[in-house]
C-alpha cells in the first residue's frame, strides 16, 4: 500500500486505473476527513461502514473522477453525504438523545439543541446535506458544489434556506447570530 | 453563537478509535484492490465476459459442504484435477520477447454510481490478452450490452439516461506496473503444495475468518492469465483441496455455457461464493464463477451469478498480431 504518494489526488487516481494499489494513497490521505465526518454524524460504529462504502465506491467509480481536480476530499465527502442520506432517521434519534442529555443544569441549552434538531428535520434532504457539509465538514461553497455536483448558486441558495429555517425555528433567540467567520471566504 | 455553531456542537467530539483506520483499511482493501489480485495487473477481472444469457440467472445448487471443515467430496475433485493437469503437456517456454496469449469470454458485474442513484449490470466481454514476462503487452476487448439482474437496476439505468457501461471494442497497451503484483509473479510460484500453502496463507493474512475464501480467490487469480506450469497448477489445486469451507456445487455452467462441476467457497463477509469450474469428464479447468448469497447488498436472489470467466485458449506466441494493432490505430 502506498502511504505517501507524490502528486495530486488527480494524478494518483489516474495512475490507479493501471495500478489499483495506488488508490491506497487516497485512502491514507482522506480517511480522517471521511471517517471523521461520518462519525460526527452517525457515530463510530456506523461510520466505519460508511467510510468503507465511501472508499469502495470511490475506487469503483474512480474512472469518473475529474483528474484535473487537485483534491479528492470534496468528491469523497459527496459520496459520504449521499450514503448518509439514508441514515437521517438514525442520525436524528442520536442527535435528540444528545440534546436531551446535554442539558444538565442548563435546561435552556437542552431546549435549544432539541429545537435545532427539529429544525434540521424540517429541512429537505438536499438542504440538510449542504448545511452539514458546510458546518461539519467545513467545505467551501465551491467544494460543496463539486461534492454534490450542483452549481455554486444552488449551494448558496440551499444554505441560505437551510440557515434561515434554523433561525426561524429558534425564533428571536438572542443566542443566535446571523454571521459566521467562514462565510467571508465563500461570498 | 450562530446557527452553524449550534449545528456543529450538537454532538461533542470524542476521541477517535485508533483501530478504526486499520479496520476500515482492511475492509476497503478486501473489497477493492486486494479483492482479486488481478486488479493489480490490468487484467481479467474488472471487465470481463461474453456470455450465454442463461448463465446470468443461473442458480447453482449447494449439495454438500460446511464452512468449518474440508469437505471430502470437494477435496477429491480438486485432487483428481491436480493429477489430471500433471498429465497435460503444458505451455511452451516463455522467452523474454514472447507473449503469453489468453483468450476468454467473461461476464462481470459493473456498478455505476451517480449522484442520485446507482445501478449494476452484468457486462459481457470477450478478451484477448498478450503478456510478456515483464508484464508489458496488449489487451483487446469486445464488450457487449449490459444484462440487468433486477428491474430496479434496469429502471434506475433508464431514468439516468441509459449511460454507457463502457462498451464496444477497446485496445489497451499494457504498461509494466512493476511491484509485487507484476503479471508474471506466477513464474515464481512454488510447486511444493506445502510451500505454496504457506505462501498464500501469508499473503492472505489480515482477512481474519475469511482467510480461506481469500486464499481460494488468490488461487483463481494465479490460474487465470498467468504463465503456470502443470506442476504449479497441480500444486494450486492441491492447496485448494486443503481449504476449510470448500464444497461441491453441481449444475453450474461457465461463461461460455459449458456444463461444469464447481468447487466453491463462501465468503460470508461479502455474501458471495467463488467457484472454480471443471469439465465433468476430464476435470480440466474450464473457468471460474462468482455468485451472490442471501443477504447480499444488491438484493439479488441467493445464487444469482455476478461474474465468471470461461478460459478458451492459452498459448505462447511471438507477437501481437499486426491485424489487431492496425485495427486499433484506425
Amino acid at each position: 500500500m502506498h502511504d505517501l504518494d507524490p502528486g495530486t489526488d488527480g494524478r494518483v487516481i489516474r495512475r490507479s486505473l493501471a495500478d489499483p494499489h495506488a488508490f491506497g494513497a487516497i485512502f491514507e490521505r482522506h480517511f480522517e476527513a471521511v471517517y471523521g465526518y461520518a462519525r460526527h454524524r452517525v457515530g463510530a460504529q456506523l461510520a466505519e461502514e460508511i467510510a468503507t462504502d465511501v472508499f469502495s465506491r470511490a475506487f469503483d467509480r474512480r474512472k469518473t473522477f475529474d483528474v484535473t481536480r487537485g483534491d479528492a476530499r470534496p468528491w469523497l465527502l459527496g459520496i459520504a453525504a449521499n450514503l448518509l442520506r439514508r441514515h437521517w432517521r438514525t442520525e436524528r434519534r442520536r442527535l435528540e438523545a444528545y440534546a436531551r442529555s446535554a442539558g444538565g443544569s442548563a435546561s435552556e441549552d437542552a431546549e435549544t439543541r432539541i429545537e435545532v434538531v427539529a429544525a434540521l428535520d424540517s429541512l429537505s434532504r438536499d438542504e440538510r446535506e449542504a448545511l452539514f457539509l458546510f458546518a461539519v465538514a467545513d467545505l467551501s461553497y465551491d467544494e460543496i458544489a463539486a461534492a454534490l455536483a450542483i452549481p455554486v448558486g444552488t449551494v448558496r441558495s440551499r444554505l441560505a434556506r437551510a440557515r434561515g429555517r434554523v433561525r426561524e425555528r429558534l425564533g428571536a433567540s438572542s443566542a443566535v447570530a446571523s454571521t459566521d467567520p467562514k462565510e467571508s471566504f465563500n461570498v | 453563537m450562530s446557527e452553524l455553531d449550534l449545528v456543529r456542537e450538537l454532538i461533542p467530539e470524542r476521541a477517535s478509535d485508533p483501530d478504526a483506520r486499520e479496520r476500515v483499511r482492511l475492509a476497503v482493501a478486501a473489497r477493492t484492490y486486494e479483492r482479486r489480485r488481478s486488479w493489480g495487473r490490468p487484467r481479467l477481472f474488472v471487465p470481463a465476459v461474453g456470455l450465454v444469457a442463461g448463465a446470468a440467472t443461473a442458480v447453482v445448487l449447494l449439495l454438500a459442504g460446511t464452512s468449518a471443515t474440508v469437505d471430502a467430496a470437494a477435496a477429491r475433485v480438486l485432487r483428481q484435477a491436480a493429477i489430471a493437469v500433471r498429465q497435460q503437456p503444458g505451455l511452451a517456454a516463455l522467452g523474454p520477447d514472447e507473449y503469453l496469449y489468453t483468450r476468454s469470454t467473461n461476464e462481470y458485474l459493473s456498478t455505476v454510481g451517480l449522484k442520485s442513484s446507482s445501478f449494476s449490470a452484468l457486462v459481457p466481454n470477450t478478451r484477448e490478452v498478450w503478456l510478456r514476462r515483464d508484464g508489458t503487452g496488449w489487451l483487446h476487448e469486445v464488450t457487449g450490452a449490459p444484462i440487468f439482474l433486477s428491474e430496479r437496476d434496469r429502471h434506475a439505468w433508464i431514468n439516468a439516461g441509459r449511460p454507457s457501461f463502457g462498451g464496444g471494442v477497446t485496445d489497451t497497451v499494457l504498461a509494466n506496473t512493476d511491484g509485487p503484483n507484476a503479471p508474471m509473479a506466477s513464474l515464481d510460484l512454488p510447486t511444493d503444495p506445502d510451500a505454496l500453502y504457506a505462501q498464500l496463507h501469508r499473503e492472505a493474512a489480515g482477512f481474519g475468518s475469511r482467510i480461506y475464501a481469500e486464499m481460494f480467490v488468490m488461487i483463481g487469480d494465479d490460474l487465470r492469465e498467468n504463465y503456470t506450469t502443470p506442476a504449479q497448477r497441480s500444486a494450486l489445486f492441491e492447496v485448494a483441496a486443503r481449504l476449510p469451507g470448500i464444497q461441491v456445487v453441481r449444475g453450474a455452467h461457465d461463461a461460455a455455457g459449458r456444463a461444469a462441476i464447481a468447487v466453491a467457497i463462501d465468503d460470508s463477509g461479502n455474501h458471495d461464493r467463488a467457484a472454480l469450474l471443471f469439465d465433468p469428464q476430464t476435470l480440466a479447468l474450464l473457468g471460474e464463477q462468482y455468485v451472490v448469497l442471501g443477504g447480499n447488498a444488491f438484493g439479488y436472489p441467493d445464487g444469482a451469478v455476478i461474474g465468471g470467466s470461461a478460459y478458451l485458449e492459452q498459448k505462447v506466441v511471438d507477437s501481437v498480431p499486426q491485424s489487431v494493432v492496425d485495427a486499433a490505430r484506425h
